[in-house]
């Protein structure tokens, strides 16, 4: 299932558009509220960061259900970012840490594997979020 | 994607409201708004029942962080019960437990929200 965002769209249209198209398989996948969460912390930073420095800004998200997994590719043109390249989170108590900079964070502790690649003057970002059977392999 | 905001009960120190639904980019001006509009100079305890809360990104945790760095300059806190399986993942992934006052049930909580108000009269 894949989509084209503009920085018009609301984050409930994006999902709604989404699990639309992919119904329960999507829905009911044990990694879904995950999955929500990357995919809200892409469209946060997108929309707030790269849409206002271009001019008709757009990006493709791109949702596939595997047997396990979700995999989600998510491309967009303008400069080489590597969003696997984020910070670590602060261990300093609330009082005395800054407030933003999670979402990255956030999608890299999220996601099983995520890859960075930078495509003919696209960023290709491409992730998988596991199922528990597939994650206690790991663990 | 919406979020539904119940009050419970308050006092001058209290605040105690229910979410229900998602805090993303969407939802959490409207948490923001909520707490703006509730938040008086003497509240020191804002209570979340999260149940009902589906998913919550960076954006809902901001407003919570900004709220959590306000009641604890006034010596309060931000008390948290019911967290889903996959918002507690998120509250551990950034560090943030340890500044929350976390009960195991509302019960626990309204006893604990009671005491402040006994103190308080």
């Amino acid at each position: 299932m894949r989509i084209k965002v503009v920085p018009e769209d609301g984050f409930g249209d994006i999902v709604d558009r989404l699990t639309g198209g992919l119904g329960n398989s999507l829905v009911e996948n044990e990694r879904y509220a995950d999955y929500l969460v990357v995919l809200d912390e892409f469209y946060a930073n997108l929309k707030s960061y790269v849409a206002p420095k271009a001019d008709r800004f757009f990006w493709m998200v791109d949702t596939d259900i595997a047997p396990g997994e979700i995999r989600v590719k998510v491309e967009y043109p303008g400069a080489c970012f590597d969003p696997t390249q984020a910070g670590m989170i602060s261990e300093q108590s609330i009082e005395t840490r800054p407030i933003g900079g999670l979402g990255l964070a956030i999608i890299s502790a999220l996601s099983d594997t995520m890859t960075y690649h930078y495509e003919r003057g696209w960023n290709v970002i491409r992730l998988q979020l596991n199922c528990v059977q597939n994650t206690e392999d790991k663990d | 994607m919406a979020l539904t905001i119940d009050f419970k009960q308050t006092s001058d120190e209290t605040l105690s409201m229910a979410l229900q639904g998602s805090l993303d980019s969407d939802t959490a001006p409207e948490l923001d708004s909520a707490f703006t509009e509730s938040i008086g100079p003497s509240t020191k305890v804002v209570a979340l029942n999260m149940a009902g809360v589906t998913f919550i990104s960076s954006a809902g945790l901001r407003v919570i962080f900004k709220t959590l760095k306000l009641m604890k300059s006034r010596g309060g806190q931000v008390t948290v019960t019911q967290m889903t399986k996959g918002v507690r993942k998120v509250f551990e992934i950034v560090k943030v437990m340890p500044d929350l006052t976390v009960f195991a049930s509302q019960a626990e909580m309204d006893e604990y929200l009671s005491e402040i108000q006994r103190r308080e009269a």
